[in-house]
């Protein structure tokens, strides 16, 4: 075996996410029991306080067998089954299947009832989340399949005092501190960290989750150009009245600006995204994410407006990653340059998604990415999809998305042309009927 | 404003008919016309003829009777490749269609085999293959809907007589296209737009079509000749260059594998049909003479042949735009692998599928176009490394061949593959193109290319936990595979019986994407 043992992990960071990472790897890799220590800033302010997540957020808990009851009664976290865009909504929620190994969104645009009604009226998520109390959906999701996606509107505050009391549970050791100093050693490795000047932690493995890079100065930091510079703001108000469990953006095209409001069962979120050269935030990515003995993990690694995938999703993507590739000892270049190369990839998704719902729509000095030039190109002349591998916007969900964010598909490919148009009148009648006898207003 | 297409396919091989019966069931009621242009003076390779489950969803889409389909392509099952002398003069594995025992802890089977295999005496990780051990024993049954049994855990593609496939073909859908029995003389362009436009036929017949499918295999007639696409040449990691093939007299029953054995400068195929067996060597021409090839194919074959040898010459490759113009090339013209892995009909089926997916009005082509050109570019690379990895993964310097394979500079994508298992047994997963984890694993494995490390979540199981465990699995593994039927009585039964077979995304199993 190459490198040295990891016997010490020690996971550095601001708020919610050192935690989860902290409790992912003792959950995850068992035998990282009382090898994993964090220590949490408490001096870093946290530029979000909510979180409006997709789907990818709960299916992790569940990873973990977090019982999801207790989290949202500990959190206030409300379900978040939809976007609502000037456009249209989107949901990452199960689709009708393909009808004769045509897409849906195909089919759909072929069919007669196109005229009469929007395609979101065809997907479960997008009516349930107009129409069910929140009460009926937290109920509903258990027994109806239809309702299996769904993401948590939640408080970044709340969520980091359950993970703060789970780590507790596992004994995780935590120390609270507000200055850091780090000791180098030899090529790139960290030896230890002060903490306040009075405390040293030493650690095989430092693990970098803070908002501000901290472990990883020495890394190259590469600007993303294909995002503008941003500012953001955040309020919070009381929870309106409205029911609905879904998130919703609005768009200003004059301001060049992107409001996203969201609810927790308590709280309503809102944050305005302010897009100009001038902006403070502006995106960027490190060179790598593992370097030496240290990995940025989350926000230290890209850093981006957050415009539809949330700040945990990058997060938790990393840690999956991780655990899979888990090595005995560090440094390992095999697995720490396929990691790289993953987190890169997942990364870069993460950026074409912000950068499709700015690129145009917001602000016109900014271009689509390559991708995003032929995925728009493709969906919008034949409602093509462009498919990518570890896909965090699902294949079936891309029509919903593109369409939400204002692309109009100007033709369908032919193989939708060939089914008969009685049977895909009749195959989508049924669907919506059944949608809407379910989750009908009531 | 739709525009009716008029499709023109050129070839009437097994890519050119697959691809007829597929348009013409997917595509038909929207398009004016398909017509198909094949020569009988024109021979055709009849490649594929040992193949893989995804066969299975490509027929069942056609609405193609499975007991009808063994019966008139002669076909056996087939649960895996044997490879023998890849990884060691002596050695042999199976690839199975099929997962090794269970995932646990969130990693796969391999890593506890690993560990036991540190700590000791562990049988080979096959014994723990439901398909692998089934095919050592000649047994054969479809695999079971209950995903609690190991009965569940594989699936089942055929070996076939891939000319009969296409005659099979050619009788259930020509009905639906216009088929043309003519030589195509001349190829005429459009000079503005350079695109295809028409066909002159030998009988003085003028084809004009809309869009073009280049079935025309290593001639690539329309693609090469005509649009010159260019061709990515792969030799430098996959040299074999030649082959040859014979049919010969079944001497045994039939296995429900393919053997690939690794000769001196190459590998011979034999591949057990219902009436015949199929055998060829495919060799680097650098290293061995045909006459040389010849001997060797001869006596690796037990029964008399059939007919003599034929020779077939080719180059491992792609071409860069498959999709180039109004043309796409489907089968050999787009490229070649060789069938190591039995990945001809696949690569046909699978550029069939991708294009029903893009196929688009005018003017709406072009994004069409990147994105299919984009997704086969995937496909091949993928199974290029795969097929590498045969070659590479080698401990064997017994000839010139070997001792290239096993010092060659391999692709950085592979690299990165090899080097990662090496270390940790982490395989790379990916969504998108052929063979998942399972099949990597029986590969490395199979080939000796054992890890220095496993996962540590495989140490939660105690060695001895670990050592019971194992030895269950294997038993129970042993009797399912000796409760199925002999792989003859199978087929016999099956294609005698009303017994119905299983639908084919069940038995896809997760060996493949």
């Amino acid at each position: 075996m190459s490198g040295k043992q990891i016997n010490s992990v020690c996971i550095y960071g601001t708020h919610y996410a050192p935690l989860l990472t902290a409790i992912t790897l003792v959950k995850l890799l068992p035998h990282l029991q009382g090898k994993v220590s964090i220590a949490l800033n408490v001096n870093s302010e946290e530029t979000d306080n909510y979180i409006s997540s997709l789907h990818d957020f709960t299916a992790f808990h569940q990873h973990l067998g977090l019982n999801e009851e207790l989290f949202i009664n500990a959190t206030e976290a409300s379900l978040n089954f939809a976007i609502k865009y000037p456009g249209g909504f989107y949901s990452d929620g199960p689709q009708h299947k393909s009808i004769q190994g045509v897409d849906f969104h195909q089919a759909f645009e072929n069919s007669t009832i196109k005229s009469a009604l929007a395609i979101e009226s065809c997907n479960p998520s997008i009516v349930a989340a107009q129409n069910c109390s929140i009460k009926q959906l937290l109920h509903q999701r258990k027994t109806n399949p239809m309702l299996s996606c769904y993401g948590f509107n939640i408080a970044t505050e709340k969520l980091t005092n359950y993970y703060l009391a789970l780590t507790e549970s596992l004994s995780i050791p935590l120390h609270y501190c507000k200055s850091l100093a780090i000791n180098n050693g030899a090529e790139a490795i960290i030896e230890s960290i002060d903490l306040d000047g009075t405390k040293k932690l030493e650690a095989d493995l430092f693990l970098d989750c803070s908002n501000n890079r901290a472990l990883c100065r020495q890394t190259e930091v590469i600007p993303l150009t294909s995002i503008p510079h941003w500012n953001k703001e955040i309020k919070s108000s009381p929870k309106e009245s409205q029911n609905n469990s879904y998130a919703t953006y609005s768009v200003n095209t004059a301001e060049e600006s992107l409001t996203k409001q969201a609810s927790t069962q308590t709280t309503t979120y809102t944050s305005k995204l302010q897009f100009s050269a001038k902006g403070a935030h502006q995106a960027s990515i490190l060179q790598a994410s593992w370097q030496g003995n240290t990995i940025a993990i989350g926000e230290a690694y890209l850093q981006n407006p957050s415009i539809l995938i949330d700040k945990a999703h990058m997060l938790q993507s990393m840690l999956l990653q991780l655990v899979d590739l888990w090595p005995r000892a560090c440094p390992q270049k095999s697995i720490r340059d396929i990691f790289n190369r993953y987190c890169k990839l997942a990364a870069m998704q993460i950026v074409d998604i912000d950068n499709l719902h700015i690129s145009e729509k917001i602000d016109r000095n900014i271009a689509p990415t390559q991708k995003n030039k032929e995925r728009i190109e493709l969906f919008t002349s034949c409602g093509g999809i462009y498919k990518e591998e570890n896909a965090i916007i699902p294949h079936s969900s891309w029509p919903l998305l593109l369409h939400a964010i204002g692309y109009r598909q100007q033709s369908t490919n032919i193989h939708s042309d060939a089914l008969h148009q009685s049977q895909i009148d009749q195959t989508i009648g049924r669907w919506w009927n059944s949608i809407q006898q379910r989750f009908d207003k009531r | 404003m739709k525009q009716p297409q008029r499709i023109v396919i050129v070839g009437g091989g097994t890519a050119g008919w697959m691809t007829a019966a597929a348009l013409s069931q997917t595509l038909g009621p929207a398009v004016e016309s398909i017509t198909l242009i094949e020569s009988s003076e024109i021979g055709t390779v009849g490649v594929g003829e040992a193949t893989i489950p995804h066969l299975r969803y490509f027929n069942e889409k056609l609405g193609i009777n499975e007991h009808e389909f063994i019966k008139r392509t002669n076909a056996t099952y087939k649960l895996g490749i044997e490879f023998s002398n890849w990884g060691a003069n002596g050695d042999s594995y199976i690839h199975p269609f099929g997962d090794f025992g269970t995932k646990k802890n969130g990693i796969p089977f391999h890593h506890y085999w690993l560990k036991a295999q540190q700590s000791g005496q562990v049988p080979p990780i096959f014994d723990f293959s439901l398909p692998a051990v089934a095919a050592k024993l000649n047994r054969f049954d479809y695999p079971q809907n209950n995903k609690r049994s190991l009965l569940s855990s594989y699936a089942y593609a055929f070996h076939i007589d891939a000319s009969l496939y296409a005659s099979y073909l050619k009788e259930l859908f020509s009905g639906n296209i216009r088929h043309i029995e003519a030589k195509i003389v001349q190829v005429n362009k459009d000079y503005n737009t350079g695109d295809i436009s028409n066909l002159h036929l030998e009988n003085g017949v003028i084809v004009e079509g809309d869009f073009f499918i280049d079935c025309s295999g290593f001639k690539a007639l329309l693609i090469e000749e005509t649009l010159g696409s260019e061709f990515e040449d792969w030799s430098r990691w996959l040299p074999c260059d030649s082959a040859l093939a014979a049919p010969s007299a079944q001497t045994s029953e039939p296995p429900p594998y393919t053997k690939a054995i690794a000769q001196e400068a190459g590998w011979s195929w034999h591949i057990p049909l219902q009436h015949r067996m199929g055998n060829g060597y495919v060799y680097c021409s650098k290293y061995i003479t045909d006459e040389q090839a010849l001997e060797t194919l001869t006596n690796s074959i037990e029964g008399p042949l059939l007919c003599p040898p034929k020779k077939l010459n080719f180059k491992a490759g792609r071409r860069i735009e498959a999709w180039k113009n109004n043309c796409i090339a489907i089968g050999l013209s787009s490229g070649f692998l060789e069938p190591l892995e039995s990945t001809s009909i696949y690569l046909i089926q699978s550029s069939i599928m991708k294009l029903v997916e893009l196929f688009s009005h005018p003017p709406f082509v072009s994004a069409s176009r990147v994105e299919f050109n984009r997704q086969n570019a995937i496909e091949y690379e993928r199974i290029k490394d795969f097929l590498i990895l045969h070659y590479h993964a080698t401990k064997r310097e017994d000839s010139e061949f070997w001792r290239y394979c096993k010092n060659m500079d391999i692709p950085t994508s592979l690299k990165e593959k090899m080097n990662a298992f090496k270390s940790s047994g982490y395989i790379a997963h990916y969504d998108q193109g052929l063979f998942l984890t399972p099949s990597w694993a029986a590969v490395y494995l199979g080939q000796q290319v054992i890890p220095e490390e496993y996962h540590p979540n495989a140490d939660l199981t105690s060695d001895t936990d670990l050592a019971a465990a194992l030895s269950a699995l294997r038993q129970q593994t042993r009797l399912a595979a000796e409760s199925l039927p002999l792989h003859k009585e199978a087929i016999k039964q099956h294609t005698s019986e009303s017994r119905s077979w299983p639908s084919a995304s069940m038995s896809l199993y997760e060996v493949f994407s």
